[in-house]
């Protein structure tokens, strides 16, 4: 016990951290319905004023944590005031919190370093003093003591303050709030800007604890949202008590079992137990089964898609086809001509365009989100490196099987799906997405020795693939090959079931469908896509490591499929072309990629619903004179999105 | 044996006692109304039967098999077809698709055969979408078939609801409030396709309504809830001229009965749910 002891302390202070970053998340959750994912970067960025000021400047340190939580303060107004009151419904606003989330952290990067270290922030004496047989630090009690009095001060502001009380009634029911003549909005800005300022001071508070780098600090949020759910995003109490145990947790654990991601395991476990003992979300609940991000349900299956247009429209159908088909011959003369190092480009973007698919699938079809794509990606790419160089094994057999084997994950992946809905589901996704990264991934069981497996490109009936020209065929025709097999999937049977899920749980299942079962079929249909697309990537580079498949790249994947158009099977080749192909031809720096994609999805999800695919939906539709029904284009959004809040 | 056995069904929410020991039967072929003031549990009785809720006690009996424990997409494939009180088509899909999704239950096919557009995958298709077709053309909605389901006005789209709910083959029918909104030439319209698909497909029919004439005209047997509780049952003429039926309905005993003219319009006055508390009503209803 005696040995324990200061291990539960640097809990309580860990927990403490978490306890302030999540105190804002549930303050913004209550006020606008938004998991706001960019809590742990708005942190890390605040982190980064005052690290600015302290470190670098050398201003005195109470000036410099008392700007940099304004500015944090700041940060949380502008994201709501600009950014999250002109959008309808929770999840189009969930959606720009992770282009937030892209933007702030490649940001931070592109200012201060991608990663490297920095020095701490000291603000208190690291002086042991000894309390009852053992050592506590000066700064662990103030810590502690700090997180005490604000969240005590919260509470009390709430039960007695007007704001508390306007507050209340604000996320009790903001229409009715409205009526009332409350001032939601202002209650709302008010909630974000305490939810910056807390996460800023979190992670000052954080940074002598913790290395100072823009990944690790963005990563509180899974922290953040692991404890926010013991209190279900709703009471601060309970929230505060989660943050206790997850840092205590994450502090005396790893003295019996020590590996790498014991941390990020840890929280994952929590979701999972916490979901698992919450009670089961009736089908009647008011929510639906979708992730509407901004009309991608009203563009209704079939309309988007060359393939799946009324047959009646056989002279549209045509058109589409030829575009397509001229639009890939245009690509493979490219190849041809153009340097060979732009072929590496190209294959890259068509294996992203393959995982992208894999997101259309699951979230365009079926409505789960999974922040998780980049992990199945990776996990396939593993599993291929591994039957490959250890089995021996061809790469086109090792490929399948590693896929059906993505496919299983996928279905334990997709477990949560059945508890938690919407963006609850991002969030554990993201979670667990995060577990792959930095704990599955470093398991030397699945990556090998040195954390990677080498292997050739390899040949096809004694045709040799390993030149770069050769390969990007190659990736190109698995793209086509699979955005067939998603296009019958659309107009068939199953893709008519994964759709009915996304429409109405009730319905489907008063329909005679079991509705768990069809959500894991479009999890494992989605893992099996990705873990193919890993494997090219894997095949792409000679050889598989974590590093092309860290979670960030999930975040890309499902914001980059959103601009696109998440329900669209072409837009998929637009998605590779934006993340791979684009960053080229302008010539941006690393970290520059996802600023934009950032950047650009919040604009998109502000102006231009349904994304570039609707966009060239209407386009068409004004070529042949007719225009879509308003449903179709997206333009009930809000009041579809109303109905889900 | 009767279709239906609903037998002692109690549903317990937290601490509020949704239902409390509700019984009732369904003979085969027959239209059983089921009315009652707002909020005193019809819905959740068919919840109940259909599955989306289990009941905390009693036992429902279909067929004369215990389903308590069934799911809800067993029961629907066992027979039991329901449209809701507040629409769920599903919304971005066309009408065609709403009603496929619910004649592929009788469809073969898998989802290896639907990617790679085998001959198996094809026919279910085929099949599923000539059995929406016969039925939205039982109901008069061949027309609309490619038309998207969000798009249409809700009168229709309870008519897309019943004709997804054919696709089925029940053999019960729950409707929930099917007809609510709709004008007195609608209602009478849509009366008459329920009784016709009753014919053709030989089910039954479990109907919540507030319209009582139209329960009247349409219904064989009425089982009147209120509170959760059996209030009354029997011809819909022999419930409505239950003076207990009208206390809950109008919030008072009326001591002097004076003709069915009124008592139809005690019920058809907006039923108030805490009549029992609130003075207004009652004396306007008495006015």
């Amino acid at each position: 016990m005696g040995a324990l002891a200061p291990l539960i302390v640097a809990g309580i202070v860990l927990g403490s951290m978490y306890a302030l970053a999540s105190l804002g998340l549930v303050l913004i959750y209550r006020t606008s319905g938004v998991v706001n994912f960019a809590q742990g970067a708005m942190g890390m960025f605040g982190t980064f004023v005052a690290w600015q000021m302290i470190v670098q400047w050398g201003w005195p340190k109470p000036i410099g944590v008392v700007l940099a939580v304004a500015f944090g303060a700041v940060m949380g107004y502008v994201v709501e005031r600009f950014t999250i009151r002109p959008l309808r419904g929770p999840l189009p606003r969930v959606v720009v919190t992770l282009g937030w989330l892209l933007m702030l952290q490649a940001g931070a990067g592109l200012l201060w370093g991608f990663s490297g270290f920095h020095d701490q922030i000291i603000l208190f004496p690291i002086r042991g003093i000894e309390i009852a047989g053992f050592a506590v630090g000066i700064d662990q009690m103030i810590l502690i003591a700090i997180t005490a009095a604000l969240a005590g001060g919260i509470a009390l502001a709430l039960k007695k303050t007007s704001f508390g009380i306007t507050l209340r009634a604000v996320s009790d029911d903001i229409d009715s709030a409205r009526l009332l003549g409350l001032r939601a909005t202002r209650i709302t800005a008010g909630t974000w800007m305490i939810g910056g300022a807390l996460a800023t001071l979190a992670g000052i508070l954080l940074s002598p604890s913790q290395p100072l780098d823009t990944v690790q600090m963005t990563l509180l949020i899974t922290q953040a949202y692991a404890a926010a759910m013991v209190g279900r995003l709703v009471s601060l109490p309970l929230t505060f008590a989660g943050a206790m145990v997850l840092g205590v947790l994450q502090n005396v654990v790893p003295r019996y079992w020590t590996a790498i991601g014991t941390r990020e395991f840890l929280a994952v476990v929590l979701m999972i137990v916490v979901l698992w003992v919450s009670r089961r979300e009736s089908l009647a609940s008011k929510f639906g089964g979708g992730w509407d991000l901004l009309g991608a349900r009203a563009a209704g299956p079939g309309r988007i898609l060359p393939w799946g247009s009324p047959p009646s429209h056989a002279a549209r159908r045509n058109l589409r086809t030829a575009a397509g088909a001229a639009a890939v011959a245009a690509v493979l003369i490219f190849v041809a001509v153009a340097s060979s190092s732009w072929s590496t480009t190209i294959a890259f973007a068509a294996t992203f365009a393959l995982g992208a698919l894999s997101v259309v699938i699951l979230t365009g079809y079926v409505g789960q989100v999974s922040l998780a794509q980049a992990a199945f990606m990776g996990f396939g790419a593993f599993v291929t490196g591994k039957l490959v160089v250890q089995v021996g094994m061809s790469f086109w057999i090792a490929m399948p099987l590693a896929a059906l084997a993505t496919a299983m994950l996928g279905v334990v992946v997709g477990l949560p799906s059945l508890r938690a809905r919407g963006l609850h589901l991002a969030v554990v996704t993201l979670a667990m997405g995060v577990a792959f990264d930095k704990f599955v991934f470093n398991r030397v069981e699945l990556v090998g020795k040195g954390g990677s497996w080498t292997f050739d490109r390899p040949s096809l009936f004694g045709i040799d693939l390993s030149s770069d020209r050769a390969w990007v065929v190659v990736c190109i025709a698995f793209l086509l090959l699979f955005m067939w097999g998603a296009a019958n999937l659309r107009n068939s049977k199953t893709g008519k079931l994964l759709s009915a899920v996304q429409g109405s749980e009730l319905a489907t299942s008063a329909l005679g469908w079991p509705v768990a079962r069809l959500k894991l079929l479009g999890f494992a249909v989605s893992a099996f896509v990705a873990g193919c697309a890993g494997a090219l990537v894997a095949a792409t580079f000679e050889g598989a490591s974590a590093i092309p498949f860290d979670f960030r790249q999930s975040i890309a994947l499902i914001a980059i499929t959103t601009i696109a158009g998440i329900r669209s099977i072409p837009a998929v080749a637009v998605a590779g072309a934006f993340r791979f192909v684009l960053p080229r031809v302008l010539g941006g720096s690393g970290g520059m990629d996802d600023l934009m994609t950032g950047f650009v999805l919040i604009l998109q999800v502000l102006l231009l619903p349904g994304g570039v695919a609707g966009a060239v939906l209407r386009l068409e539709s004004a070529f042949w004179g007719v225009w879509p029904s308003r449903r179709t284009m997206g333009e009930e959004a809000a009041e579809v999105t109303l109905g889900a809040a | 044996m009767a279709l239906l056995e609903v037998a002692g069904v109690g549903k317990r929410f937290g601490g509020l006692q949704a239902l409390r020991d509700v019984s009732m039967t369904v003979n085969r072929g027959e239209i059983v109304g089921l009315i009652g003031p707002n909020g005193a549990g019809k819905t959740t009785l068919f919840n109940c039967i259909s599955g989306l809720l289990p009941p905390t006690e009693g036992c429902v009996v279909f067929d004369g098999v215990d389903i308590t424990a069934w799911p809800v997409h067993t029961r629907a494939r066992a027979g039991i077809a329901r449209t809701f009180q507040l629409v769920q088509t599903l919304s971005a899909m066309t009408v065609r698709d709403n009603l496929a999704v619910a004649a592929h239950t009788r469809t073969a096919g898998n989802v290896v055969a639907d990617v790679l557009r085998l001959p198996s995958g094809l026919r279910a298709g085929r099949e599923a979408n000539e059995r929406a077709r016969v039925a939205a053309a039982f109901i008069g909605i061949e027309h609309l078939l490619d038309t998207i389901a969000g798009d249409l006005p809700f009168g229709m789209q309870r008519q897309v609801e019943l004709a997804r709910a054919l696709c089925l083959r029940p053999h019960l029918l729950l409707l929930d409030e099917a007809a609510s909104g709709m004008d007195s030439k609608e209602t009478a319209e849509f009366a008459e396709i329920v009784m016709r698909a009753r014919d053709a497909f030989r089910m039954s029919i479990l109907w919540i309504e507030h319209d009582v004439p139209l329960i009247r005209d349409v219904c064989d047997y009425t089982y009147v809830l209120d509170f959760g509780e059996m209030l009354a049952e029997g011809t819909a003429d022999e419930v409505t001229q239950d003076p207990r039926v009208r206390e809950a309905y109008t919030g008072s005993p009326i001591e002097e009965p004076t003709g069915q003219a009124d008592t139809e319009t005690a019920l058809l006055a907006q039923p108030k749910k805490k009549a029992r508390v609130r003075s207004g009503p009652k004396e306007r209803v008495r006015a």
